[in-house]
């Protein structure tokens, strides 16, 4: 994940992969990004992180909307 | 001998504990969390992310000085606060090396167990949702 990606994962779009390689240093910020204290890394996984990091960047995506009954009555010719 | 036990994230604080056994039947109790690298780059001086990814090009003494210094890392946090293992120092590594037999440490199932706690603790579920696929 970590090679594969890089910073690419909060890069703003389009983004691609990147040879900006993971450090310890990166990593902590990243987790301070995310509110995360140092103390705290222990009730997570390294990938609980990336998880997160990644969920963020995926926060500002745009995404279809779910169709509402009122849309499906609409497609049906209802009132 | 091998994997005895795994603990489920966020019990008692842990995220991934193992309890293994050295080939002299003394027990190694293992734990791994997003706490390494920081612990590994205080103690080490070093990336661990680039270790693991450089792990292949390494000699066998630096593979084997990884693994140990991962041991005793892993060790250190699954008895004691994360801020006294943040203390710690290379002379820590030493004494906690030194309460086992020469080659006791180096064993397959050891180095085994490090990285396979490695690769759980860097696994994700999220997928990136604008990342082009790498050609």
């Amino acid at each position: 994940m970590v090679g594969k990606y890089g910073d690419a994962l909060t890069a703003k779009k389009p983004a691609k992969p990147t040879v900006r390689k993971m450090t310890s240093g990166l990593f902590l910020l990243r987790a301070a990004e995310l509110g995360i204290r140092i103390e705290d890394l222990v009730y997570y996984t390294i990938g609980d992180i990336f998880d997160m990091v990644i969920e963020r960047g995926n926060d500002h995506e745009e995404y279809p909307q779910e169709a509402t009954s009122a849309d499906i009555k609409r497609l049906f010719g209802g009132a | 001998m091998g994997v005895t036990s795994v603990a489920p994230c966020f019990q008692k604080g842990v995220c991934m504990r193992r309890e293994i056994e050295t080939k002299l039947g003394n027990k190694l109790i293992l734990e791994s969390n997003a706490a390494i690298p920081h612990i590994y780059k205080t103690i080490f001086k070093k990336n661990l992310f680039a270790e693991f990814t450089e792990m292949n090009d390494k000699t066998s003494d630096e593979k084997t000085e990884m693994i140990e210094s991962m041991v005793f890392i892993s060790s250190m946090l699954a008895e004691k606060p994360l801020r006294e293992v943040l203390n710690m120092t290379e002379v820590d590594m030493l004494d906690f090396l030194g309460k086992y037999e020469m080659f006791e440490l180096l064993d397959e199932h050891i180095a085994q167990t490090v990285t396979e706690m490695w690769s759980a603790n860097m696994e994700t579920h999220s997928q990136p949702k604008n990342l082009q696929s790498p050609q």
